[in-house]
C-alpha cells in the first residue's frame, strides 16, 4: 500500500481495521464474507434435505407413518418462537443503525431469551421421544413401548434426530454469537457508523430461522 | 469523513464502490412477521385437512413463501448491493441441480435394475420376511380420520417364477439397451448436442481434442432407445460422457 493510505490516519475511525481504506469498504467484505457463510450453510442442510426426499421415495408409507408421532402442536410453538426472535433480531440490526443502544440491547436479550425457550421445547420433545423409544438405529425400541411402527423407522428417526440436532447445535452456536454481540453493544462499541457485525450476526440468525422454516413442515406436518 | 480515498494495488480509485445503509421502517418489519405468523398458523391448519398427495406441494409453497419473506426484508437482501443476492441465487441453482440429478437418479434406477433382473437385497428380504409372517393390521388409533391414505403402488417386479429357467440377467448395456425411450434421453441428447454444438458450449466444455479422438477411434455412442450415432459433435460429446462413466447407465458406447 502506498504512503497515501496513511495520510488520513489521525481521521480514521477506531473501528477501521487497518487492512482497510474505508469504513464501507470494511462492511462490504464483512457482509459478502457472511453471505458466502451463509450459501454454505445452505448447501450442507441441503444434502440433508434430499436424504429426507430420497428417504420419502423409498419408504413413503413408512415416513408418513412414523413422522405422525412427532408433536405437531409443539414444532409449531417452536416455529412461531423462532419467526418472533428473527423479528426482534431484524428490530435489532435497525436499532443499531439508529444509535438505539437502549433498542438494540432489548432487542439482543429478547432473542437470546427466544434462543433458549426453543431449546426448552426441543429438550421436552426429544424426551419424549426417547423416553418411547423412537430412537435411530439400533437404539430404536418403538415396539417395546407399544408402538407398531413399520419397518425401517428408525432411519426416519435417524434422520429426524440429525436434521434437528444439527439445527440445535447452530441454535446454540447463535445464543454464543448473540451473547458477544450483547456485550459488545454493553460497552458501546455499536453506532450507525459501525453496526455490521451486528448486521452478520442477524443474518446468521436469520439463516437459522430460514432452516427451520422448511425443517418443520417437511419433518412435522406433510403427510 | 473528508473524501476518503480507496487504493487498489496502491492507485486510488476514483468512485469506490460502497454499500449504502438502508434503515428499513418498524411498520415493516412489523408487518412481515405479521404474515409469516399468518403463514405458520395456516400450514399448520391445512396440515390437519388431510390433503394427501397435495400437501407437500401446499407446504413447500407456503414454506418458500415463508423463506423469501425472511430472506428479502429480515435479511435486507432486497434492500442490498445485488451482488449478494447474485452469490445466493447461485447457491440456491446449485442445490436445484443437486436435488434434480439426484432424485431423477433414484427414479431412472429403479425401472433399469427391475429390466436387468437385479433387485436390491432389502426387497427380497421384506417379501421373504411378508410371506413367512402376514402383518397384523395396526390396532386402530384413538385419533379419528387424520391418517393418510396409503398412496404406495406395488411395483411390479422381475420374478423368476418355479419352472421357468431362471435367465442370467444382462445389464441393459449388454442387451442392447432395448427399452421405451423417456424425456430424459431425448433432453440428454439433445441437450448434449446443442452445448458441444453452440459456440459457448465448446467454451464450456473444452471437448475438442478428446472428441476429435473419439470421433477418429470410431466410438458410437447409443442412446436408450436403441438410436445410434456418432457422426456430429454433440453425438461424439455423447460418446465422452458415456465412456468417462458419468451417464453410463443410460448411455452406451459401442465401437463403430
Amino acid at each position: 500500500m502506498s504512503s497515501n493510505a496513511h495520510d488520513h490516519d489521525e481521521e480514521r475511525p477506531w473501528f477501521l481495521a487497518h487492512h482497510f481504506d474505508t469504513v464501507g469498504q470494511q462492511m462490504s467484505s464483512a457482509k459478502l464474507g457472511m453471505w458466502l457463510f451463509a450459501c454454505t450453510e445452505l448447501l450442507m442442510f441441503s444434502g440433508l434435505f434430499l436424504a429426507y426426499f430420497i428417504l420419502r421415495k423409498m419408504y413413503p408409507e413408512m415416513l408418513l407413518t412414523a413422522s405422525e408421532e412427532l408433536n405437531k402442536t409443539l414444532g409449531g410453538l417452536n416455529t412461531i418462537v423462532l419467526l418472533f426472535s428473527s423479528y426482534t433480531m431484524a428490530l435489532g440490526v435497525r436499532a443499531a443503525q439508529t444509535n438505539n443502544k437502549k433498542a438494540l440491547e432489548r432487542n439482543l436479550i429478547i432473542t437470546i431469551v427466544c434462543a433458549f425457550i426453543f431449546l426448552i421445547v426441543k429438550y421436552f420433545e426429544y424426551s419424549a421421544k426417547i423416553h418411547h423409544g423412537l430412537l435411530p438405529g439400533d437404539l430404536f425400541a418403538a415396539a417395546e413401548h407399544g408402538y407398531h411402527l413399520p419397518k425401517y423407522s428408525k432411519v426416519f428417526y435417524g434422520l429426524y434426530f440429525t436434521m434437528t440436532g444439527l439445527h440445535g447445535v447452530h441454535v446454540v452456536v447463535g445464543i454464543g454469537v448473540l451473547t458477544w454481540i450483547l456485550i459488545r453493544a454493553r460497552r458501546s462499541e455499536f453506532s450507525s457508523q459501525n453496526y455490521v457485525a451486528v448486521e452478520n450476526a442477524g443474518i446468521y440468525w436469520h439463516i437459522v430461522d430460514l432452516v427451520w422454516i422448511f425443517l418443520f413442515p417437511l419433518l412435522y406436518l406433510v403427510k | 469523513m473528508s473524501d476518503p480515498k480507496v487504493f487498489l494495488n496502491g492507485k486510488p480509485v476514483e468512485h469506490p464502490h460502497e454499500d449504502h445503509h438502508h434503515v428499513t421502517p418498524v411498520w415493516q418489519f412489523t408487518a412481515v412477521f405479521i404474515a409469516l405468523l399468518f403463514l405458520t398458523i395456516l400450514t399448520y391448519a391445512v396440515s390437519f385437512a388431510g390433503l394427501g398427495p397435495a400437501s407437500l406441494p401446499v407446504a413447500m409453497a407456503v414454506a418458500i413463501c415463508k423463506g423469501s419473506l425472511v430472506v428479502l426484508f429480515f435479511m435486507h437482501l432486497a434492500y442490498e448491493d445485488r451482488f449478494y443476492a447474485f452469490v445466493f441465487v447461485v447457491s440456491l441453482i446449485f442445490i436445484a441441480i443437486f436435488f434434480t440429478f439426484t432424485l431423477f437418479d433414484m427414479s431412472t434406477t429403479d425401472e433399469l435394475n427391475e429390466e436387468a433382473g437385479i433387485e436390491f437385497q432389502r426387497h427380497v428380504m421384506d417379501q421373504a420376511e411378508a410371506l413367512e409372517n402376514p402383518p397384523e393390521p395396526p390396532p386402530p388409533k384413538a385419533t379419528v380420520g387424520l391418517r393418510p391414505r396409503p398412496r404406495v403402488r406395488p411395483r411390479p417386479r422381475v420374478s423368476t417364477a418355479a419352472g421357468t429357467e431362471p435367465q442370467a440377467p444382462l445389464h441393459p448395456r449388454q442387451r442392447g439397451l432395448g427399452r421405451r425411450p423417456g424425456p430424459f434421453f431425448f433432453g440428454l441428447h439433445f441437450a448434449s448436442g446443442l452445448a458441444a454444438l453452440g459456440g459457448g458450449g465448446q467454451r464450456w466444455l473444452r471437448p475438442t481434442s478428446s472428441l476429435k479422438a473419439a470421433r477418429e477411434g470410431g466410438y458410437v455412442a447409443q442412446n436408450a432407445v436403441g438410436h445410434r450415432c456418432g457422426g456430429c459433435t454433440g453425438h461424439g460429446a455423447m460418446a465422452i460422457y458415456a465412456r468417462s462413466g458419468v451417464f453410463a447407465p443410460h448411455i452406451g458406447v459401442l465401437r463403430r
